[in-house]
């Protein structure tokens, strides 16, 4: 067999599994919805500047003259205090919400996938003082955590973003420490040790790709576990701050005015939850795909 | 390895992490930008004073010295000083943790009893109409945050059909029982105030209910699967295939190797339950740790700060300890098979 | 024909059973054809796959939920086991029919000590069924003795796990044995364990039936062991019965070509050389081949067997083959 028949056999058995995957996520229809839901929320969020009918509303401004409209054709979901109208606030508290998971999941990740692979193939003090960092962040509740690195610090949405990812990796480096662990001594991984491959070769190219069904099903369902902290973080009050249309500040502004003005707090509530069910329901597709 | 061996393991292990813990918040604390000591008083007080608590609290001193100081006084329970309620920090941990733990506990007796309910349901009539239910239930269930839910619940059935109280965990009409545990349940118990006693469980209900929910779906779920799953198990076929009438095999033979994942999960969840109080408390104005715990936060209150995050700490290291107990006591093979590691 | 004073006890007839996949429905049993007499023994051979257990679960009607019965009759003491309803399925269970599984790991609750899962089936399985606790543990040591579990206390209160694969085989027989069941079903029940504990294993099987006198079905790989054991043999291939002979006629003078090739495939110990064994695979399922379903594999395949499948030939008596090549106008 020549080099080109057997890349030609490799690519082709790629192809076939990626296609089994895909299979095996199109069987559940919630996974489809779970995909439909994400990516509406994703374009929203792109797209927000495009689509909001009112996009001033999103700033500092008020229209004290249409305060606290319930919701109609103009303002389909109400306004609030200020005048301003809700939709487009929400249009923009999609674009904030996934643009802080997105932030905090393209740091977190890959520090600590890769801290969590070095301590799972350099075994001995290094394994040791990675893993114990780690476990002394996991050991408190991730709200209350969040909350009090966020405290210590400036409110803002810049602070929250750092606080949740100081408080994120550890959870992917135990994850990836766990997986890579487990495939150490997998025969694979003693045959490229043994042939000589530097350790940082059998990390990335032997024990990571094998890692990956478990990091991308936890990426996936993270984005909605980080908007839901980032979300409570913000309507205690220590996330973003108003006139910014982050949907947890704007839950908690509507607060005061429930029952009677209830749109306030009821839609951005909503989006909220859209958005993390969408990624839910994605998050266990993805697991269905690297199932077997 | 027997079970005291195991958590006397566990235990070391989990102190252990406190430590690093509590030095992780306390260098945070200090370290971070912005004088604690401005910040307590009116920017008018002349500078002597102001040096002179700063003596006092030791924040001239060293980093590691404050550490040192601060540990002793933890030993022996003293977690510092408040600035926001000008009062000991464990006075004001003793006072509002109770209500938040009776919160809590509610709150964890539901998830437990709706967890298994509606994942045996689920799992029984699987596919069917119950099933899907449950399921439609359990996916809405965890991706709605549990403020989310104190808020909805607060507006239908507060407001569109009163049936609960809206805040607080004890109507204006009812005289509070003697303080003697500071559970206000308890209290109202021991005084043998009935009313009293209710009168808390009817306002507690909708708040244990927000804080539950998001838990109890997704054990829900995870029961349900376990139960789908190892109904094709060969253990299964076999007790089938020896006439075992059908509810022994469900309710006995096939619940118990199914609940075992949930109930780690549910430890978790009812650990966690300690940061989402925060939220919910808010909600519906419960005079729990939680409001204290925002208060100091936003008014960057040191000792009290890293009083509160050491306080929870300790409370989900215990609630996961006796989690990894229930575990190990429902599953033998996790008992018994630690020798061999 | 067999004289007419033993009873038929057990008697499949045309089943077909599929299972549900995502890629389409596979028709793994396709009519097969089955019976045993009271106080039979009917050995059932065939590669990994071919239907085997399929066949065995489906006569006590344990298939697995993504199963579908197409259609077949299998009656048992003249009952159509099939159109039971679930009260008389469960006396069957209990008190007709036994069946000892492939692997005894899986076979065991892993989470229920072993005297818990036994009492269970002693209370429910006895003529008696409220049974005093007392008789329940006197039955169970007896059990555990009668398959010679050497510290009957100790295996009781003990978890599956802690105990070897050979001990937890004989539990499971045990399990069995719990009621006087006339027909016992073992699926390869030695398979799964080391080749030391085989011999003992099915020398207890063995044991056993001849004491209760009971009617057995035994499938296993180990064809010699099938051979020294059973009256009657069964071959079966991708969900069809190929052949049906007394043991010694097949062994010695197998028709259907893949009885043949099973038989050569064996090494043997003597005589030299290494066996050709059989090309090919099992077939697809969801695509079986078209008439007869061993024709891809076949050294004497004729064109009839690429179109249509093959009717079931009795030659000499008690021999029967489902082969195109013994058809006679």
């Amino acid at each position: 067999m020549n080099k080109s028949r057997l890349l030609r056999i490799k690519n082709s058995r790629k192809l076939e599994s990626a296609k089994r995957m895909w299979y095996r996520f199109l069987k559940s229809k919630l996974s489809i919805l779970g995909l439909v839901m994400a990516l509406v929320s994703i374009s929203t969020a792109l797209l927000a500047s495009l689509i909001t009918p009112h996009p001033e509303d999103v700033t500092k401004v008020t229209h004290f003259e249409r305060k606290l409209l319930p919701p109609n054709l103009e303002y389909p979901f109400g306004t609030d205090d200020f005048g301003r109208d809700i939709f487009s606030r929400t249009i923009f508290g999609f674009q904030y919400s996934l643009m802080m998971a997105g932030v905090v999941l393209v740091l977190v990740v890959p520090i600590g996938v890769v801290l969590g692979l070095i301590a799972a193939t350099r075994k001995g003090l290094i394994e040791t003082v990675i893993m114990r960092i780690a476990d002394i962040f996991i050991a408190v509740p991730a709200l209350v955590l969040a909350l009090a690195i966020c405290s210590v610090l400036t409110p803002s949405v810049f602070n929250a973003m750092m606080a949740v990812s100081l408080m994120w990796w550890p959870w992917y480096a135990r994850l990836t420490y766990n997986v890579a662990s487990s495939l150490k001594n997998e025969y694979f991984v003693q045959a490229a040790e043994l042939i000589g491959a530097s350790s940082s070769h059998i990390m990335f190219s032997e024990i990571l790709p094998n890692c990956l069904g478990s990091i991308l099903t936890k990426v996936t369902l993270d984005v909605g576990w980080v908007i839901l902290i980032g979300s409570s973080l913000s309507f205690v009050g220590l996330g973003a701050q108003p006139p910014t249309p982050d949907l947890g500040t704007m839950v908690a502004g509507g607060g005061q005015y429930m029952p009677d003005y209830w749109w306030i707090s009821i839609f951005p509530a909503i989006a909220i939850a859209f958005i993390i069910m969408g990624f839910n329901l994605l998050g266990d597709g993805v697991r269905d795909m690297f199932t077997e | 390895m027997r079970m005291s061996a195991f958590i006397a393991r566990r235990a070391a292990y989990i102190i252990f992490t406190l430590f690093g813990l509590s030095v992780l918040v306390f260098v945070l604390a200090r370290v971070l930008p912005g004088d604690p000591v401005l910040i307590m008083f009116d920017p008018r007080t002349p500078p002597e004073i102001i040096e002179q608590v700063r003596k006092q609290l030791r924040l001239d001193r060293p980093l590691y010295e404050q550490y040192f100081y601060w540990l002793r006084d933890v030993a022996t329970g003293d977690l510092g000083y408040s600035v926001y309620t000008k009062r000991s920090v464990t006075f004001d941990v003793l006072e509002y943790l109770p209500a938040s733990l009776e919160l809590i506990f509610l709150a964890a007796i539901f998830e437990v009893t709706g967890a298994f309910l509606l994942g045996v349901i689920a799992g029984r009539f699987s596919y069917k109409w119950p099933d899907n239910l449950v399921r439609v239930f359990s996916y809405v269930g965890i991706s709605i945050p549990s403020f989310v839910w104190a808020i909805i619940f607060q507006l239908l059935f507060t407001w569109f059909w009163p049936l609960f109280p809206t805040i607080g965990n004890i109507s204006m009409g009812i005289p509070s029982p003697p303080k003697i545990t500071g559970f206000l349940t308890l209290d109202s118990l021991i005084a043998g105030r009935f009313d009293a006693f209710v009168n808390v469980l009817w306002h507690a209900m909708l708040p244990a209910l927000a804080l539950c929910l998001g838990g109890m779906a997704q054990d829900a779920r995870i029961i349900r699967t376990g139960m789908i799953e190892n109904k094709d198990k060969d253990y299964i076929t076999m007790a089938t295939s020896q006439g075992l009438p059908e509810r022994l095999i469900m309710f006995k033979y096939l619940l118990k190797p199914s609940i075992i994942p949930a109930i780690t999960v549910m430890g978790m969840d009812i650990a966690g339950m300690l940061g989402n109080a925060f939220t919910v408390e808010m909600v519906f104005r419960w005079p729990g740790f939680s409001k204290y715990g925002i208060e100091v936060m936003k008014n960057v209150d040191l000792n009290a700060i890293v009083g509160v995050v050491l306080v929870i700490g300790v409370i989900f290291a215990i609630m996961n300890i006796i989690a990894d107990i229930l575990v190990a006591y429902a599953d033998p093979r996790i008992r018994l098979m630690e020798r061999g590691e | 024909m067999r004289p007419s004073l033993t009873e038929r006890l057990l008697e499949i007839k045309n089943l077909y059973v599929g299972y549900k996949t995502y890629m389409g429905t596979s028709k793994v049993l396709d009519g097969v054809y089955l019976s045993v007499d009271t106080g039979e023994k009917v050995g059932l051979i065939g590669e990994s796959g071919c239907g085997k257990t399929t066949t065995m679960k489906a006569i006590l009607r344990i298939l697995p939920t993504n199963a579908v019965l197409q259609s077949g009759e299998i009656s048992f003491g003249g009952k159509d086991i099939l159109k039971m309803g679930k009260s008389e399925l469960n006396e069957l269970r209990r008190k007709r029919i036994a069946m000892i599984f492939q692997d005894p790991t899986a076979a065991l609750n892993p989470v229920f000590k072993v005297e818990t899962q036994l009492a269970d089936i002693i209370k429910f399985s006895s003529a008696h069924e409220s049974e005093e606790t007392e008789e329940i543990r006197a039955k169970r040591i007896r059990l555990l003795k009668e398959v010679a579990l050497p510290d009957p206390e100790r295996v009781l209160d003990s978890y599956p796990f802690q105990l070897s694969g050979g001990m937890r085989q004989r539990v499971c027989i045990a399990t069995a044995l719990a009621t006087h069941r006339q027909l016992l079903i073992a699926d390869e029940p030695t398979t799964n364990l080391d080749v030391t504990i085989q011999d003992q294993v099915l020398r207890l099987i063995k044991d056993i039936v001849e004491k209760r006198k009971l009617s057995v079905i035994l499938i296993s790989h180990a064809l010699g062991a099938v051979r020294g054991f059973v009256d009657k043999v069964c071959t079966m291939y991708a969900g069809e019965i190929v052949e049906v002979a007394e043991t010694e006629k097949l062994f010695s003078d197998p028709l259907h070509p893949y009885t043949k090739g099973l038989l050569e495939s064996t090494p043997r110990l003597t005589g030299g050389g290494f066996s050709e064994g059989i090309m090919g695979r099992v077939p697809d399922y969801i695509n079986p081949p078209q008439g007869c379903r061993f024709h891809p594999r076949c050294n004497y395949s004729l064109d009839i067997c690429k179109k249509e499948k093959p009717p079931i030939i009795d030659s000499e008596g008690n021999h029967s083959v489902t082969c195109w090549l013994y058809y006679k106008k």
